[in-house]
């Protein structure tokens, strides 16, 4: 029954309402917007609230990660697809009648179910003396680069294979079939 | 009561942008549209894996790094999705979902 | 607490300007004038006038450049944590990265022999 007054927890905590607030307007509208445009806006405003949390949670490097591909490379990518598939002023149809009652159920039904299995729930939660790594991008590194056991060389290095598979994927399946001179193969 | 956030807080924040996330894919008609909304759900999902790091094994990265993993799958998902947008938007002129329904074309 | 210091500089930076641009923005819908007339929205004497709509759906090779960066990106993002390690990782540290920007490197390759960096 304590109501903390102490400054740094009271700023935590509004910046973190504030962030929710934020980021749950901004999701609803990614959702519910007609024009795609404004929804790619709401996204990058999304993920960067996200960021925010990362940094409120003393994630840094996380946050940084966030920034540099969320809202530096994938809403800018999915601008160039609203651009390419369609106008920036058009119209999407709203969904039908139906599509939005099964689509509020299972959201509502999912969101439900969530709460109240982790409202039963007593998390293991790691004592208050417990320190985080200092500096969250050295950490990172030492476990990413770690061929020990709980090390996470392995899933590091299938990374740049999902990478080269995903490259060669898109190119594959964006290039012209049509344009004989575009994939001039040696 | 404090209203710090705690463990419960952050999760229902990160629950409700996740079924914010489920809305979105059921309804969206434009393929953009569902792509924007599984990348609220793949957010929410890194948020949870680092929200558990920081409360329930503090003195441990591994949940920064699946983090790490998600963004970057996320990133390569973004990538095959918009060249199937590319591909099929060359062919159909559309990227409506409920229009594109047939296999061969 | 530190962190509250180490970002007061960001949040006063974002706060300036959201503030001067709903400042600068406000003031001209608030005091300047408008006038829509049909001369007014005419192109400018020596101007051409416009053909078609905007509506061009943009250049598939601008969106290659775009998903190039992206894949690009993400190796920048794994690069950084070993980076600032290097120095303790010794031999294998090494090998690691230049096994995962091998792999990388390859899909480069690809691209450049499939000629989907080719601007014309």
């Amino acid at each position: 029954m304590d109501i903390t007054l102490n400054p740094a927890d009271l700023t935590h905590t509004i910046a973190f309402y504030t962030l929710a607030l934020t980021s749950i307007v901004a999701a609803l509208i990614v959702v519910t917007a007609k024009r795609i445009f404004r929804a790619a806006v709401a996204l990058a405003v999304v993920l960067i609230c996200g960021a925010g949390f990362y940094i409120l949670l003393n994630y840094d490097f996380i946050a940084g990660v966030q920034l540099l591909v969320y809202v530096g490379g994938i809403v800018i990518l999915i601008v160039f697809a609203v651009m390419l598939t369609s106008s920036l002023e058009s119209i999407e149809e709203p969904p039908s009648l139906g599509r939005k009652a099964l689509g509020l159920f299972s959201s509502l039904a999912f969101l439900a179910t969530a709460v109240i299995a982790f409202s039963e729930t007593k998390f293991p939660l790691s004592s208050i003396s417990a320190e985080q790594p200092k500096d969250v991008a050295k950490a990172v590194g030492r476990k990413l680069l770690d061929y020990g056991a709980g090390g996470y060389v392995l899933p590091f290095e299938v990374i740049s294979l999902l990478l080269l598979a995903s490259v060669i994927g898109a190119i594959v399946v964006a290039r012209n079939p049509k344009r004989k001179n575009e994939g001039s193969a040696t | 009561m404090s209203f710090s956030p705690e463990l419960h807080h952050w999760l229902i924040l990160s629950t409700i942008l996740f079924s914010i996330g489920i809305y979105g894919v059921l309804t969206r008609r434009n393929a953009v549209g569902v792509l924007m909304s599984v990348e609220l759900l793949l957010n929410s999902a890194a948020m949870n894996f680092l929200i558990f790091n920081h409360y329930a094994s503090k003195p441990f990265i591994d949940g920064a790094i699946m983090a790490l993993f998600i963004i970057a799958v996320a990133a390569a998902e973004a990538v095959i999705a918009m060249a199937l947008f590319v591909a099929i938007f060359r062919s159909r002129k559309t990227v409506d979902v409920t229009q594109i329904n047939t296999l061969k074309g | 607490m530190d962190k509250v210091e180490i970002y007061l500089p960001i949040l006063i930076m974002v706060a300036v300007g959201a503030l001067i641009a709903t400042v600068l923005m406000g003031l001209s819908v608030l005091i300047g004038k408008r006038t829509r007339s049909k001369v007014k929205m005419q192109p400018y004497e020596c101007g051409v006038d416009p053909v078609g709509d905007t509506k061009h759906p943009v250049p598939v090779k601008y969106y290659m450049v775009a998903i190039l960066f992206i894949i690009f990106d993400i190796e920048v993002v794994f690069l950084y944590p070993w980076a600032v390690i290097y120095d303790s990782l010794g031999m294998f540290g090494f090998l690691e990265m230049l096994v995962f920007v091998a792999i990388l490197i390859t899909g480069y390759f690809y691209i450049l022999g499939k000629g989907a960096l080719k601007w014309d």
